[in-house]
């Protein structure tokens, strides 16, 4: 199973070049996409689940043209976008229900059997009466991912589906789609490094358009090993080391900054080799 | 803070491009409007009131102004949701009341805001009117003089009391219930509220609650200028007195209660309080256990389950998802509680406007079916038109604004199940509601106690008439919330669709080929059927679907399937998705359309005449200017007429052939012979050798000189074939003949002498545009022409008429005469009619499957009149009440006037096409729409106050028409000025007589207090100049039938009643079947006059040859006991009367005549009733009364014209 993107181009009529010669290769697992707020990740997810028609390139499918053969690809396509909303007044299992008739299951029972066993999947079939919008965020993400799955699809697109819950609620969304990432192409969009780290066996990293990285989370940390230095130092100190060094990240840690730095040989005293994280390959990549 | 609300809203609203579209569409409308009515454009003539009001007078622009003010309610709607619902659509809501602002600020300041923004839109209207009126290509001498007051004070006391009101309504409710589906509910109320004060101002003794319902004041406006004249509407509009001042405080203070009550009901909270019936507590507590395992159980969990098999390549079911989806939608639309409240709506509205069904003298009709069709086909629409424009947006928009198209749009589901389901789901929930509304009928039907349901014709008439029309509108909605891709644009569009599909698109478009859903219509009656209508009307309805099914398929192309809407993208998806199967299917129905409108085109512009209104005008224009000199040429007179004719129910044709004998009359030898034919009339031929000069195919005249010309009193005779063949359909739809069950012809079918002048344009400013010279409206009292023949007939005076009328072997055929032979041959009826008496040329033939109820009357002197009434099977109601109309005339006018003079009367029921009864020699038919059906089942209903009491039209109208076969038949008036005042006034007058023998005094005086108003309202819309009596012209109908009706009376009453009658029964004996010349009024006048004593001589003159009107008015009144038990009564009394001209110049005349008082006891008993003599100015009555008296009213027998129609008592006070 394999997603291929070749040089993908998207102008938007403001003007915006959101996507530019973009070309990627997604294999099955889970592929991260990271990358800044309005990097084009939405946009390229958006153009895979054929929400939009990029004006230049191809994405094929295994052997299904994308943009070509929309019909053919919904079949096999899960989407969870980025924002959604449900109608009022519908019970959860009726939703699913109506969604699964869409999505081209017509065999009543096998709806019904799919049906319970996506919410068991997302654990909401205890929940299955309630109406969906009067779901907390969490439950509705997780109702929203059994939207993605119905039909057993082989592509699955998620964006940015963490965003705004609680870690508990995040570990269990990331378990969910941990357990689907068998034998399908996820792809995950997220700005949360860490969901990457944990759930993705490769992934992306893009910014204004354009691929940075592309690999294995554990071979890109590899890359920057014995190259990235920390230091702690005071706020006004902070403009300056920006002119001296690859200040890759700064964060504040107990209310100073803590600056890492990329760097191949050891800089000025009081910085410390570190061993290296996502996090770094991250904001090393979009620098 | 209230200020900065204000401001910022104002700010906002004039950044936004919608409140300058309103503002111009509102200037268009109006600025289009004056030029309408100003004669810009060559083929439209529009006028609100008669021609001698200008159109921009005072009286006119007040009902323009509140027309608009009502229609715009829209716009009213649309601006304070937009600026109430703000908060709740764009979710700042919490940073909005989180603000230290004060409710009352808030409120104040938006609703401020909302009220100028209105104010603003609609200042529009009054800036279009004006500009229109200046422009300079309109005709500027319809445009009278240019006042501002006149454009400002319409705002004053309509505009602004209006959009207050309304946009209080509006701004609350949407308040309150945060949504804006309830503006719509609310102008659906305010809209019903209208209609039902509409319908309830029909009623005479409603008025005033009509007046004070009405919340846009456009009843109570009305009211305040019922009696206004065409002058009047010049100087002035409706003045803010009386029921319309109580009105305007009325709504605005209802107005100002809402919005106090909204201040103290308004939360600033994020929640609005739940309107729940039960409430689920198990809703709330979601959090408590949403199903959160741990994470360990969570692990486990998942190991255990296996994922079902999936089949999903059997994916390509899209009937079953079709299916599905239809079961979605509607479901979603018909549990939506908007959609139920605005059913529930309606049903309320079916019911109330049920109460008036039919209503004429405020005597109502049986709830027939067609009758009730008729609500549901009424106002209605406006229901059905909301439901369509709301749920189409909501269908369209659901997904967008539910926020969750983007995981839609990745299903495999076509565009076009999509599509398809929401179209049939709404498709069905007009089913609902037209189901719903049989349902409401024939409740209706069965609470007022009539039980003859016709289910099918229900069915027949929604779902094979007029379901079709709302599909159409459906795929004009959807395409333009499709197109426009904008949910609040395209709600904009499809009204302004639909204001202009129902007020101008036939002004502009003229032909039905050319107005989306356009097609002749089609009329029910209980006799007909549909007659031949249905075939015509569904081949302009396919040739529309056609269109409407491609114009979906274009539609479905267009549907917004991505995330990306802008408009290079979906031109180019349109391009892309114009392929394959689409562009075939597409091709199909373009091209049966195209085919179908041939066809259409074929029929109605080829083989058959298409005339717009103005090619109509030209036409005649050319008539005129082509044979008006040929108006004097002598011709010979029709003296008999011999026909056979031949009807074919089944097929509508007619063939028939006649002969006439001309002869020569004058004293002059007549060598041309002018044929006023039709084009089916053919094959003329004459005993005498002639040659054809001119034959005029279009206008159908054919000139013929005589070889050897007509000698006085020769005579020469004339036959002519008529062949009337169904043939296809015309613009106005099918082309039969005769019906297949009711026909009835005329004698214009077939051929008749000279130049007519009936073709002529008479509107003066239409004349004027064509640049043709003013035409006066009838001829001169003493003109020699009019004289020398009878205003029915200009060809013949009294004639010998022979007819063989066959028909179908299950129809029977009349014709004026004796039933000579009746026979049977090869399956078709024969009957043979010949008049036993000189008639006049005017003759009907008709046709149906009848029943016959038969009577007869014998007069004193042993003459036997054989009556009938034939009826349509069903139509059993009112036959006694018609036959005993037709005895009692007998007895009355054989006495009163001269002998019957035919052995046979017959009464023949024909389609409501048309709903008048008319008189012919011996024979009336009688519409279906009148009389028959009315409901008189409370006729003899006891203790019902007179306001309340029914008149017995049926009876009426039969001794009216009755009356006519006297004056008409035996006495024909010249065709002259005056000559409707000796057929129609004499008429009235003397079927009074035979009411006046069956009827209270009360009912008389509710008819009289009918005939009152009618005269007065009607007298706005006059287009030349108001006539007396003795002058009337034909068009000024409510001149000779009601006050005519009132003016006799009263002479009748004035000058004793015996007087009078002799009078008439002298006119009868000198000019029954005199032939030419023919009498005018002033032969009866003078008669009047000279049996008149000289203290009358006044009151002739003021009722038959002038316009009089009085005011009175009872100043005060006291009463005082005497000694003897006796009243003593002063009552102080100011009348003023006055004259007016034909110009509607009113000029005070001074007044010393006799007026009639009456003074009633507590129990309404009439006391004393006495005529006085009165001065004008303020007058001093003293008279003595035998007991307690307590109230007084001045001339309550309605003898003198006044303007106030009605007669109210005033107390008396005790001094």
């Amino acid at each position: 199973m394999r997603l291929q993107i070749k040089n993908i181009t998207k102008k938007y009529p403001n003007g915006v070049l959101a996507l530019n010669r973009f070309s990627l290769n997604i294999g099955s697992g889970m592929f991260g996409l990271l990358g800044p707020n309005g990097a084009g990740k939405s946009t390229l997810l958006r153009t895979i689940a054929t929400l939009q028609d990029p004006d230049e390139g191809t994405i094929t499918f295994d052997d299904t043209d994308v943009l070509a053969c929309k019909d053919e690809i919904k079949k096999s396509l899960g989407y969870l976008p980025q924002d959604f909303g449900v109608y009022p007044k519908i019970s959860a299992k009726e939703l699913l229900n109506h969604f699964a008739v869409l999505k081209g299951i017509h065999n009543r029972n096998e709806r019904k059997d799919m049906v319970d066993f996506l919410l068991k999947q997302v654990n909401l079939y205890e929940k299955r009466k309630k109406s969906v919008h009067t779901f907390s965020g969490g439950m509705k993400q997780r109702f929203g991912i059994a939207l993605a799955l119905l039909g057993d699809p082989k592509l699955i697109i998620v964006d940015e589906p963490t965003a705004g819950l609680d870690p508990a609620e995040r570990n269990r969304f990331n378990n969910l789609l941990s357990e689907i990432s068998e034998q399908k192409v996820v792809i995950l969009s997220t700005h949360i490094v860490d969901d990457v780290k944990d759930l993705c066996n490769d992934m992306a990293i893009i910014n204004q358009g354009e691929l940075l990285v592309n690999g294995r989370p554990t071979d890109l940390i590899k890359e920057l090993n014995g190259r990235i230095w920390e230091k702690r130092i005071s706020k006004q100190e902070l403009p300056a080391y920006h002119d001296n060094y690859q200040v890759i990240n700064a964060h504040l840690n107990e209310g100073k900054p803590l600056i890492h730095i990329l760097q191949d040989e050891h800089p000025e005293s009081g910085f410390e080799q570190v061993a290296p994280n996502l996090e770094d390959v991250y904001f090393s990549a979009i620098r | 803070m209230l200020y900065e609300i204000f401001r910022f809203e104002l700010k906002r609203a004039f950044q936004r491009p919608a409140i300058f579209l309103y503002w111009s569409i509102m200037f268009l409308i109006a600025f289009a409007f004056i030029n309408a009515t100003g004669g810009a454009f060559k083929s439209v003539n529009i006028h609100l009131a008669g021609e001698n009001v200008y159109v921009n007078a005072p009286g006119v622009i007040d009902i323009v102004m509140s027309s608009f003010s009502y229609l715009g309610i829209f716009v009213i709607a649309a601006v304070c949701a937009n600026i109430v619902l703000k908060d709740f659509q764009h979710n700042t809501l919490e940073l909005m009341f989180s603000t230290p602002l004060q409710k009352v600020h808030y409120i104040a300041g938006r609703f401020a805001a909302a009220f100028v923004l209105c104010v603003f839109v609609f200042s529009a209207v009054g800036v279009g009117l004006y500009i229109g009126t200046l422009m300079p290509y309109l005709n500027h001498s319809l445009i009278g003089p240019n006042e501002f007051m006149t454009y400002i004070k319409p705002y004053l006391t309509r505009i602004l009391p209006n959009i207050f009101f309304v946009s209080a309504v509006f701004f609350s409710l949407s308040l309150l219930l945060r949504s804006v589906v309830v503006n719509w509910i609310s102008i659906i109320g305010l809209y019903i509220m209208y209609v039902i004060a509409m319908i309830l101002f029909r009623d005479l003794e409603n008025q005033t609650l009509a007046s004070l319902l009405d919340p846009f004041g456009i009843a109570a406006s009305l009211k305040v200028t019922t009696a206004d004249s065409a002058s009047d509407m010049n100087k002035a509009g409706a003045g803010l007195v009386d029921v319309f001042l109580y009105n305007r405080l009325l709504w605005i203070g209802l107005g100002s209660l809402l919005l106090i009550f909204t201040y103290f009901r308004f939360r600033f909270a994020y929640n609005l309080r739940s309107i729940k019936l039960l409430s689920n507590k198990k809703s709330n507590d979601l959090d408590s256990g949403d199903g959160t395992m741990s994470d360990k159980d969570m692990l486990i969990k998942i190991s255990n389950q296996v994922a079902p098999e999936i089949n999903t390549s059997n994916g390509n079911k899209p009937l079953a998802t079709l299916l599905h989806l239809i079961g979605f939608e509607t479901r979603k639309l018909l549990g939506n509680t908007y959609f139920l409240l605005i059913s529930l709506l309606m049903v309320v509205f079916i019911f109330v406007a049920s109460k008036g069904i039919g209503k004429m003298y405020d005597t109502t009709t049986y709830p027939v079916t067609y009758q009730v069709l008729s609500i549901l086909g009424g106002s209605i629409q406006l229901v059905l038109f909301v439901i369509v424009l709301l749920f189409s947006g909501e269908m369209i928009w659901r997904d967008r604004d539910r926020k969750i198209h983007e995981i839609c749009l990745t299903y495999p589901t076509s565009r076009w199940i999509q599509f398809a389901s929401k179209f049939t789901a709404l498709a069905l929930g007009i089913v609902f509601l037209l189901l719903i509304m049989i349902l409401s009928g024939v409740i209706v039907q069965a609470m007022a106690d009539y039980h003859h349901y016709e289910l099918g014709l229900y069915v027949k008439s929604v779902f094979g008439v007029s379901f079709i029309n709302y599909l159409l509108l459906m795929v004009v909605a959807f395409l333009i919330h499709i197109v426009v891709n904008n949910k609040y644009l395209g709600h904009v569009f499809i009204i302004l669709y639909w204001v202009i599909d129902s007020y101008f698109a036939y002004d502009l478009f003229k032909h039905h080929l050319l107005v989306y859903g356009g097609g002749p219509g089609v009329a029910y009656s209980d006799m007909n059927g549909y007659g031949f209508g249905m075939l015509p009307y569904w081949i302009f309805k396919l040739y529309w679907i056609c269109i409407a099914v491609a114009l979906m398929i274009i539609g479905n192309q267009l549907l917004v399937t991505q995330t990306e809407d802008h408009w290079r993208k979906r031109m180019q998806l349109l391009g892309n998705r114009l392929k394959g199967r689409t562009i075939v299917s597409l091709t199909v129905v373009v091209l049966i359309a195209v085919s179908l409108g041939s066809f259409i085109f074929y029929n109605t512009n080829i083989k058959h005449d298409f005339k717009t209104s103005y090619k109509g005008e030209l036409e005649a224009v050319e008539y005129e200017k082509k044979y008006k000199e040929y108006e004097d040429l002598n011709q010979p007179k029709i003296t008999d007429v011999k026909l056979h004719v031949d009807l074919y129910p089944e097929s509508g044709n007619v063939m028939a052939k006649g002969t006439y004998i001309l002869k020569n009359l004058t004293d002059q030898p007549i060598d041309t012979l002018l044929i006023n034919g039709n084009k089916n009339l053919s094959n003329y031929s004459f005993t005498k050798s002639v040659e054809l000069i001119e034959e005029d195919s279009q206008y159908n005249m054919s000139f013929y000189r005589l070889t050897k010309s007509l000698q006085p009193n020769d005579e020469v005779k004339i036959s002519f074939e008529y062949n009337g063949v169904n043939d296809g359909f015309s613009h106005n739809g099918a082309r039969n003949i005769c019906e297949k069950n009711g026909t009835f012809l005329y004698s214009s079918l077939f051929p008749s002498l000279g130049y007519s002048d009936q073709a002529e344009l008479s509107s003066k400013r239409i004349r004027e545009k064509h640049g043709l010279p003013a035409k006066p409206v009838a001829l001169s009292r003493d003109d020699q022409q009019g004289i020398q023949r009878n205003f029915i007939s200009r060809d013949a005076d009294f004639i010998n008429f022979e007819a063989v009328v066959s028909t179908s072997s299950d129809q029977t055929a009349l014709t004026p005469g004796a039933l000579v032979k009746q026979w049977k041959e090869g399956e078709r009826n024969y009957f043979h009619y010949r008049s036993e008496h000189p008639m006049l040329h005017y003759y009907a033939i008709l046709s149906g499957r009848y029943e016959c109820k038969q009577s007869q009357w014998q007069s004193p002197g042993g003459q036997t009149v054989e009556l009938s009434i034939y009826h349509h099977p069903g139509h059993e109601y009112n036959l006694d009440n018609m036959m005993l109309g037709v005895k009692t005339s007998l007895d009355t006018y054989s006495k009163c006037y001269s002998p019957y003079q035919f052995g046979q009367l017959r009464i023949v029921e024909f389609p409501r096409y048309a709903s008048y009864a008319q008189s012919f020699p011996n024979m009336i038919p009688f519409s279906e729409g009148i009389g028959f059906i009315a409901d008189l089942r409370e006729l003899d209903k006891e203790d019902v106050i007179f306001d309340k009491q029914i008149i017995d039209y049926p009876f009426f109208v039969t001794t009216h028409e009755m009356a006519h076969q006297w004056w008409a038949h035996q006495v024909a008036a010249a065709d002259v000025e005056g000559s409707q005042m000796l057929m129609e006034s004499l008429t009235q007058y003397s079927a009074l007589q035979c009411m006046e023998a069956y009827y209270g005094k009360d009912r008389m005086k509710k008819f009289l207090k009918n005939e009152n108003s009618r005269y007065v309202m009607s007298r706005k819309n006059e287009n030349h100049g108001e006539r007396s009596l003795a002058l009337v012209a034909p068009h000024q109908s409510t001149t000779y039938y009601n006050k005519g009706a009132l003016v006799m009376n009263a002479l009748g009453n004035y000058l004793g009643k015996d007087t009078l009658i002799s009078v008439l029964r002298g006119f009868v004996k000198d000019y029954a079947f005199k032939g030419a010349p023919y009498p005018t009024t002033n032969d009866l006048i003078g008669r009047i006059k000279t049996a008149a004593p000289d203290s009358m001589q006044y009151f002739v003159e003021d009722a038959l040859e002038k316009i009089t009107f009085y005011k009175t008015n009872v100043d005060s009144v006291f009463y005082k006991r005497r000694k003897d038990f006796t009243y003593e009564v002063d009552a102080y009394v100011n009348i003023d009367k006055y004259y007016v001209d034909e110009k509607g110049n009113e000029s005070e005349a001074s007044c010393d005549d006799y007026i009639e008082v009456e003074v009633y006891n507590s129990t309404k008993e009439a006391l004393l009733t006495r005529k006085f003599k009165l001065k004008s100015g303020r007058n001093h009555l003293h008279f003595v009364v035998k007991r307690k008296p307590s109230s007084i009213i001045v001339d309550p027998n309605y003898y003198i014209m006044t303007k106030d129609f009605n007669r109210f008592g005033t107390e008396m006070k005790k001094g």
